[in-house]
């Protein structure tokens, strides 16, 4: 399909802005293949006194949009024109009044079309033209090898398997996994075909101070006969080593984790993995956080709700509950790593396997989490994008299917797939930041701008559902990295925490109802006015780097007291001795 | 007077409490559950009633406990762990409630409700204590007599004298005079005393701004007409347009009696303000509410009977309403344990409710001023929820009430000098009577939660921090101050509370530095639009969670941003003085100071800090150049040796770097623990970070004692007969 068949118009003039990111203005709207343009209206008299006008133009990307809506303004009069409504995945919404009912209409359609294209290749990144020269190409930055190489130096009891080598044994998984030191590519093989999508154990994260590690896959398919796979129990007993016990996580309720055996998957049976436990610590699954969020943002746009309605919504939408139990199961997770090898003198590792069903959802934000709170380097802006090309986009997330849409609706032509699981991701980084504003080298801001680039953006990283897909489409030699663009120094600037303060011990948030806070600069984003709020978030920043500022010149400045005192002693026994010779004369 | 003031009743009990009160004072600066003392041999005490051993402290959300004992005295309840990890102090004052359950296998559960949000649940071993526990507290919470309260025996450490002189000199009364003056009232109004004996009304203040065209007749008709004869006054004047907030009770209109007396006095309401002829008249009741009195002679104004107004309902409902809603708010916030349960127990408190509608009528009156409408406004008695709101309203208009000292006169006018009953809407006395708690409401906490939401939407515009309204709160309750004894300004005065008792604002004022916002600007913002759209009506989890360790962060950014604050100020008279040090040795040395290099770096920071700089705190907050100019001055003029001195005060004088408040969780001297809102304080010199006692503060430093200690001895006392050129 050609984009340009979509457009059945491709400018539409006597256009009014009537609520937007933009004060209320006249203007035209302009069609291109991914955006759609809108251009305020220019009098002469403006015209010539700001010949740099278009800068004023908004460029709206229609893989931004989530839906769209036409009617007309008046039901009885349609000649008074029609209504545009464009609700799109950042949350923003935007109106627009235009003349001619059938333009509002034909606008309509084609974003409704160029919006819910299904075919990767069609997407915006594969047009994109850089502008600006790539310093640190985000495609090579955080690759398996380097990793590997890192993970080398504190612990030799991994090895680098290419197993995967062309997604033969996984498709979700990279070409390069790490696995455990003495497991040949065979086991592995057993272990993939045991496993849910064939994704078998992999390491996720390795805790230097424990030496205890965490682990991830899918769910064994264990099924109603009682499946088992000795190599698969060889992978998972190699891993104890002198541990007494590991711990296998199942981010399913004991329930869901039954009912999925009758249906082919299961959990692992004591008596085959007799030295794990294993705790069930329910995560929302993904079908459930779509409606929550549509919910909660349903209740923060509705900015005529009464107290109890929206109090009502906010705690019974779920998505805070999905928040918790989370950053609850997270927490678990980083104790059985942190706590459990520290408090006993003993020190003894304890490895932790995570797995919900597919190992691509709660799984990922589980073992992305833990990280998170356990690794300072994680915090810290390099190390959170390597964690989410890690955790996230090469352990198979389906970022393509889960973000085709937002919180206004689920998609008619890409199925219904849709789930905000990145987003919750990021919104329990938020918490675990507003508990830690010091403990994080970048601020919230950098949080929205993942999220708004994880749902639609110019840059390849979040396309594709995994690398299997990245290299079918040839994503990563046809665009470019979102961290191509982040690297860039004049980038990271603005999402660097003047407060930071690298901490090098676990963070342990607090997961009490009270601590777990709506983010509301991403969800009441458009419905607030943020500047007061960003005035005094700015001059805490200014007052930190005037103190760095002034502290190293200070301390430039007592060198050269010192100096100067020397000098200026020297100086005066020679006047002493001069005078002296004065005298004797 | 002098003799005829102290102690009317010296019996021994008082002496008692205030021989405990001093010691007390000496070892804890304030009320709530601060923990300096470590191994103070209570049993030592004077007037200790009551002490249990192997008493449990049940942690509600671990359902650890800890073992410890309770002692009561005549003041306070006070818990020490056995192993001394933990100590809580809680003034008598501060006792809401005290509640025991039955007897079980591990202890008789008893737990204690404070006015400040602190729970403390034990289980003490014998039934028997537990019931003399229970009867003692009930008994010590709620003296039956005002003059049994603690601010009667409470004496500031060092304030003995003035005591015993009879005379207080910290006090200081508010003058209306002087705040109408401020406001720059016109013409238009004027200052009456006819109340000046409290004759007419004896809960407003004697003097009472009215409007200059009304007769004394017009105004003793119009009290006759007002319930409890609050008559409508001046209370705010909005000078940028003559815009004018009245504050009054209900009329007793019942049915249908009118007053033309009173319809004289709005009238001339309306015609102080030249620019506009409309009045608004808000009643902050629910209609419904207002209907009922009228049942009772009460009511509210006929709009026909008045001209020019135009009358307008909120939905404020009253103090028993607001009594449940917070009961209901803190059950939630203590026992609901996932996110649902909580906020489905925040929305059937009501609170969040309540709150947005006092900002919402706050909102109005200031919107209607702001406009050019004044404004007159009335509950039943006009001293409740007309208080909050006008109060709010001024604080919207008015950029002097978000000042520390504004927000005082705001709280000494609108709340103590017209009679919002502080006694008995505290329950500072009255006995554990039914009618007691009946009058018992949060109506002043409810106000501190409004101004709180303010302040969150406009985190620039005030010069306080939410520490300051949580510190006003809680001795709003504590008793231990005289500030807020009483349930109007008659009573104040029949009390003798300012010979008698510490003001608290003289209290608050010795740690002012403790309550300033970090990220104030001044200037900046005149009148403040609220957000009252329910999403922006936050739940303060800092007041009513403040005890829950885990819950407040513990990075905050409020308290970084205060040390960097302190220290940016630090550092720049530091490298001020350097620089003066600096271009001294040069001159001395016969060298142009323009041939320095640091010279023309510090220019480029120079731009930085006026930017920064129009924030005017750092003057206040750190060590003022001025005085270290004046320091470098005099080694200038007085001896040319001190140049030689390697080890230059200067150079040690302030830390550079000072030691992060990450991890630090008690004072490096006495290891007082810092509760997670308390402020951390840095000595200058070392850097380290210690609590207010441990630190010597003086006008440009804070040092701790060691620091003090060594610096003392280096005074630049040499003298010499070398003299550079």
């Amino acid at each position: 399909m050609e984009l340009a068949e979509a457009i059945e118009r491709s400018r539409v003039n006597d256009v009014f802005l009537r609520k937007g990111p933009r004060t209320p203005q006249p203007g035209s709207l302009a069609l291109t293949g991914h955006h759609l343009i809108f251009s305020p209206a220019v009098d002469a008299a403006t015209a010539a006194r700001s010949p740099n006008a278009h800068v004023d133009e908004l460029w709206l990307l229609h893989s931004a949009v989530d839906r769209v809506a036409s009617e007309a303004i008046s039901r009885d009069n349609p000649s008074k024109g029609g209504l545009l409504t464009l609700k799109c995945k950042n949350f923003m919404m935007c109106v627009f009044e235009i003349s001619k009912l059938d333009d509002c209409e034909a606008v309509a359609r084609s974003i409704e079309t160029l919006s819910n294209l299904n075919d990767v290749r069609l997407e915006y990144p594969f047009f994109y033209r850089c502008s600006f020269t790539v310093l640190d190409d985000g495609w090579t930055a955080f690759d398996a090898e380097q990793e590997f190489a890192r993970l080398q130096v504190r612990s030799d009891a991994w090895r680098l398997s290419f197993v995967n080598k062309d997604f033969r044994v996984c498709p979700s998984y990279p070409e390069a996994v790490i696995v455990p030191k003495g497991i040949g590519d065979d086991y592995l093989r057993s272990s993939a075909s045991f496993r849910e999508d064939g994704r078998f154990p992999v390491l996720s994260y390795y805790h230097r101070d424990t030496r205890s590690s965490i682990l991830r896959c899918s769910q064994p398919l264990v099924g109603p006969n009682g499946r088992r796979s000795k190599e698969d129990e060889a992978i998972l007993n190699s891993l104890l080593g002198a541990a007494a016990k590991g711990y296998i996580i199942d981010t399913r309720s004991l329930n869901a984790a039954n009912s999925a055996r009758s249906r082919g998957g299961g959990s692992e049976p004591k008596q085959n993995y007799s030295r794990w436990s294993y705790v069930h610590r329910p995560v929302p699954r993904w079908k459930e956080l779509h409606d929550a969020l549509s919910k909660l943002v349903e209740a923060c746009n509705d900015s005529s709700a009464s107290s109890d309605r929206w109090l009502s919504k906010l705690g019974g939408c779920g998505w805070l509950q999905a928040v918790a139990d989370t950053l609850t199961c997270a927490c678990v997770v980083a104790q059985c790593v942190d706590r459990e090898g520290s408090d006993d003198s003993r020190e003894t590792e304890v490895p932790v396997i995570v797995h919900g069903a597919e190992g691509t959802d709660s799984t990922l934000l589980v073992t992305s989490l833990s990280t998170l709170l356990l690794d300072a380097d994680a915090r810290t802006v390099r190390g959170f994008e390597g964690l989410i090309e890690r955790e996230w986009i090469a352990a198979g997330h389906p970022f393509w299917l889960r973000c085709a849409h937002g919180a206004y609706a689920t998609g008619a032509i890409t199925g219904p797939f849709e789930a905000p699981t990145f987003l919750l991701f990021l919104d329990c980084v938020w918490q675990v930041y507003q508990q830690f504003p010091c403990s994080f080298e970048f601020t919230e801001e950098f949080l929205i701008f993942l999220f708004e680039h994880a749902y639609a953006s110019e840059f390849g990283s979040f396309l594709g559902n995994c690398e299997k897909e990245k290299a079918e489409y040839g994503i990563k030699k046809s665009t470019v990295s979102l961290w191509s663009f982040v690297n860039n120094p004049d980038v990271l600037q603005k999402f660097f925490n003047a407060l930071y303060e690298p901490n090098e011990s676990p963070l342990w948030p607090c997961v009490a109802p009270q601590s777990i806070m709506l983010w509301e600069r991403l969800f009441l984003r458009w419905q607030r006015d943020w500047t007061h709020a960003d005035g005094a978030q700015a001059t805490v920043m200014q007052w930190k780097s005037r103190e760095k500022e002034l502290q190293s010149k200070v301390l430039v400045m007592r060198r050269q007291l010192v100096e100067l005192s020397k000098e200026a002693q020297l100086y005066q026994q020679t006047q002493l001795i001069n005078s002296l010779q004065v005298s004797d004369h | 007077m002098a003799y005829s003031t102290f102690p009317a009743y010296t019996e021994d009990i008082t002496v008692a409490g205030a021989l405990l009160a001093d010691r007390i004072g000496r070892l804890f600066e304030s009320v709530a559950g601060k923990a300096p003392l470590k191994r103070i041999d209570l049993e030592s005490l004077p007037n200790l009633t009551i002490k249990v051993e192997k008493v449990q402290l049940i942690d509600r959300f671990t359902n650890r406990s800890l073992v410890g004992t309770l002692y009561v005295t005549t003041t306070h309840v006070i818990f020490i762990a056995d192993d001394h990890s933990k100590e809580i102090w809680v003034l008598h004052g501060l006792i809401g409630s005290v509640e025991r359950g039955s007897m079980t296998a591990a202890g008789c559960p008893l737990t204690i409700t404070c006015k400040n949000f602190l729970i403390l649940s034990l289980k003490i071993a014998r039934d028997r204590d537990c019931q003399d526990l229970l009867e003692t507290l009930q008994m010590c919470s709620r003296p039956v007599n005002v003059e049994e309260v603690f601010a009667f025996s409470y004496v500031r450490p060092g304030a003995e004298k003035d005591l015993s002189a009879g005379t207080s000199s910290e006090w200081t009364a508010i003058d209306l005079d002087a705040e109408f003056r401020r406001q720059g009232v016109d013409n238009k109004w004027k200052m009456v005393d006819f109340n000046g004996e409290y004759q007419y009304c004896d809960t407003y203040p004697r003097r009472l701004m009215v409007p200059s065209a009304a007769s004394t007749q017009t105004l003793i008709g119009s009290c006759q007409f007002r319930s409890r004869a609050r008559l409508p006054v001046l209370t705010y004047w909005h000078r940028a347009n003559s815009a004018a907030i009245c504050r009054c009770a209900q009329p007793l209109t019942g049915f249908s009696a009118r007053c033309v007396e009173d319809e004289q006095l709005m009238d001339h309401i309306a015609k102080a303000n030249a620019h506009c002829g409309v009045l608004h008249l808000v009643d902050t009741r629910p209609r419904v509410n207002a209907m009922v009195n009228k049942v009772q002679g009460k009511g509210f104004e006929d709009e026909r009977n008045y001209t020019n107004m135009r009358f307008h309902f909120f939905d404020i409902d009253n103090i028993h309403v607001m009594r449940g809603s917070l009961q209901k708010l803190v059950d939630a916030c203590h026992r609901m344990r996932t996110v649902t349960e909580f906020w489905k127990g925040v929305e059937s408190s009501g609170w969040l409710r309540h709150v947005r509608e006092v900002l919402k009528c706050a909102g109005f009156l200031s919107d209607s001023v702001a406009r050019g409408i004044s404004c007159v406004v009335h509950c039943s008695d006009g001293w409740d929820r007309t208080a909050q709101t006008i109060s709010v309203a001024q604080l919207l208009l008015d950029p002097y009430f978000r000042t520390i000292d504004g927000f005082r006169t705001l709280v000494e006018k609108d709340w103590l000098a017209f009679g919002h009953k502080f006694l008995d809407r505290c329950g500072h006395a009255g006995g554990a009577s039914e009618e007691a708690s009946k009058e018992f409401s949060p109506v002043f906490t409810q106000f501190l939660d409004v101004v709180w939401q303010v302040m969150c939407q406009y985190p620039r515009a005030f010069e306080f921090h939410e520490r300051f309204l949580i510190e006003v709160h809680d001795h709003s309750h504590s008793g231990q101050f005289g500030t807020f004894l009483g349930n109007c300004d008659k009573d104040r005065m029949d009390l003798r509370l300012t010979t008698r008792t510490e003001c608290l604002w003289a209290h608050l004022d010795r740690k002012r530095d403790d309550y300033l916002n970090p990220t104030y600007q001044p200037g900046k913002f005149s009148v403040l639009v609220p957000d009252t759209r329910a999403q922006a009506i936050h739940f303060w989890r800092s007041m009513y969670n403040r005890f829950d360790d885990g819950i407040i962060p513990r990075e905050s950014i409020d308290q970084v941003a205060i040390v960097t604050l302190e220290h940016v100020g630090v550092l720049e008279a530091h490298h001020t003085a350097l620089q003066a040090r600096i271009a001294e040795l040069k001159a001395a040395m016969g060298r142009r100071a323009s041939l320095a290099d640091s010279g023309h770096s510090s220019g480029g920071g120079g731009v930085i800090s006026s930017a920064v700089g129009d924030n005017n705190q750092t003057a206040t907050l750190g060590k003022s150049s001025s005085c270290w100019d004046a320091e470098s001055g005099v080694y200038d003029t007085t001896n040319s040796n001190s140049l030689l001195m390697l080890d230059e005060p200067e150079l040690s004088a302030v830390a550079v770097r000072w030691r992060s408040l990450r991890g630090v969780v008690d004072c490096q001297a006495c290891a007082a623990h810092f509760g997670a809102t308390d402020r951390r304080l840095h000595c200058y010199r070392c850097g380290s970070i210690f609590c207010r006692r441990c630190l010597e503060t003086n006008a440009d430093a804070r040092l701790c004692k060691n620091c003090a200690d060594e610096i003392r001895p280096t005074s630049p006392l040499v003298t010499s007969t070398v003299v550079v050129p």
